[in-house]
């Protein structure tokens, strides 16, 4: 994708300041509406979500002085007008290509099995048991087994689901890291 | 936990089954409020699992391949899947197989006794119903005094032992071979007592994890309260000195924060030269 304007560290400190006017909440919302914006075109299926959303941001700062003293309510709303924009021409382009099904039986999952293993060992004790007793496997009574889980940590089960979510989620940074490792 | 049916709208969305204005209302939101970007994602997870798990319909598994896969962050998170799934089967076989681990049960012998013996099950069969529980009962008395009685002994002498080799340890020293903390338990201690220094900040409650420098655990304790001994505030743990031979160990001490995850506060090694 060819961007034909870039943004300067001026319009990007710019677009800081009109997100909010403290620098440090400014980032925290850059940061936030850049993961959003990734995460809706990743959603509808584009496969360059990181570049759409950064294409999507260029093109608010660069309309940021046509805008700055005359739109009103979220910010973030505009980001979203810009970002339809942006994904009716990506699609224009790409003339999205069939998908690919999933390889059957699917391709070897061994280096990413070593990776979690290696990954389950970092794991606290305590988080480690969580993962193992969150996601196991017996059908009909997984719902009961939850249920138990979180009255034995005493916590609700929406707060278990939550807990269990970031544990997943540290995991599987810590694969990706060690399968790039791997490849390096 | 949020209603069912926004459940069941992220999992549409996800699906690409959403209408137009559906879609646009929902994405609004998600730039929106804080909250639901952590709900999609755990709902990717859980379609994830559902799919890998066939509990799909059959026209959801299909948008699934068709639509969800489509990004290749998403074959990641499936490949990751597949793996967390094999290693968790994996560890319920591994434990399924330690508790059937048992005496396999001996078939009752009910022909009758060859003259001249004389057998405890045939004696009970022959008294009469209501002596025949009564002793039953009495034996199963006996048993269960016997084995609390055991077990209380083996507690008071792991919890407050008569002779204890007292040893401070503080956190997370390096396995250097000149800094490991080297022990020589005396032969008649009953049990190694581990002082384990506390760093900072304290916690409402402490659980330590004792294994060898192996990996294979020892003793897991919860529910432990720090205490001051000498003037210095730490966590102690009665190891019986039965249970650990000469060679390297470590442990990990978590702290029971209110509401939240254990927390590692500190890792202690430990050398036992001899006994």
């Amino acid at each position: 994708m060819s961007k034909k304007w870039v943004l300067t560290q001026q319009s990007f400190d710019e677009l800081l300041a009109w997100l909010d006017p403290d620098r440090e909440q400014a980032g925290r919302r850059y940061e936030e509406i850049r993961l959003r914006l990734i995460k809706i075109f990743t959603c509808r299926g584009c496969l360059e979500s990181e570049d759409l959303a950064d294409e999507t941001i260029n093109r608010v700062a660069k309309k940021l002085a046509d805008i700055r003293d005359i739109f009103e309510g979220n910010r973030a709303l505009y980001f979203y007008g810009v970002a339809n924009k942006v994904n009716l021409e990506y699609l224009r382009r790409m003339r999205a290509p069939l998908p690919e099904l999933p390889e059957h039986p699917p391709a070897g999952i061994e280096e990413e099995y070593e990776c979690l293993e290696h990954c389950m060992e970092r794991l606290p004790d305590g988080q480690r048991e969580l993962v193992l007793q969150y996601y196991q496997e017996a059908k009909g009574e997984k719902i009961a087994a939850r249920r138990r889980l979180a009255e034995r940590l005493g916590i609700g089960l929406n707060a278990l689901r939550i807990r269990a979510f970031r544990i997943r989620a540290n995991l599987q940074e810590c694969v990706q890291d060690c399968l790039r490792q791997q490849a390096a | 936990m949020r209603p069912a049916t926004e459940e069941e709208i992220l999992k549409r969305y996800l699906l690409g089954e959403l209408s137009q204005d559906e879609q646009t209302r929902l994405e609004e939101n998600l730039l929106t409020e804080n909250e639901l970007l952590d709900e999609l994602l755990i709902a990717e997870d859980e379609l994830i699992d559902g799919y890998l798990s066939g509990a799909l319909a059959e026209t959801e598994a299909a948008s699934f391949e068709s639509h969800f896969l489509l990004p290749p962050e998403r074959g990641r998170k499936l490949r990751f899947a597949r793996a967390l799934r094999k290693y968790i089967a994996a560890d319920e076989t591994a434990a399924k197989a330690l508790t059937d681990e048992e005496t396999p049960i001996e078939s009752v012998d009910d022909s009758t006794p060859a003259p001249g013996s004389w057998s405890f099950p045939g004696f009970l069969r022959e008294q009469h119903p209501f002596v025949r529980m009564s002793l039953i009962a009495a034996i199963l008395l006996v048993s269960v005094s016997l084995i609390w009685t055991l077990f209380r002994s083996y507690e008071q002498r792991r919890l407050k032992p008569n002779n204890a080799f007292a040893v401070v340890l503080k956190p997370n020293l390096s396995r250097d071979a000149g800094e490991l903390q080297r022990v020589s338990i005396p032969k008649d201690a009953d049990a190694l007592q581990l002082r384990l220094r506390l760093a900072a900040e304290e916690y409402p409650s402490y659980g330590v994890v004792f294994k060898t420098a192996e990996g294979k655990t020892i003793l897991v304790q919860d529910n432990l309260k720090a205490e001051t001994i000498d003037g210095e505030r730490a966590v102690v743990l009665n190891v019986p000195t039965e249970t650990i031979a000469p060679g390297d160990y470590q442990l990990k001490l978590n702290a029971n924060a209110p509401g939240g995850e254990p927390l590692n506060v500190g890792t202690y090694f430990l050398r036992i030269l001899s006994k």
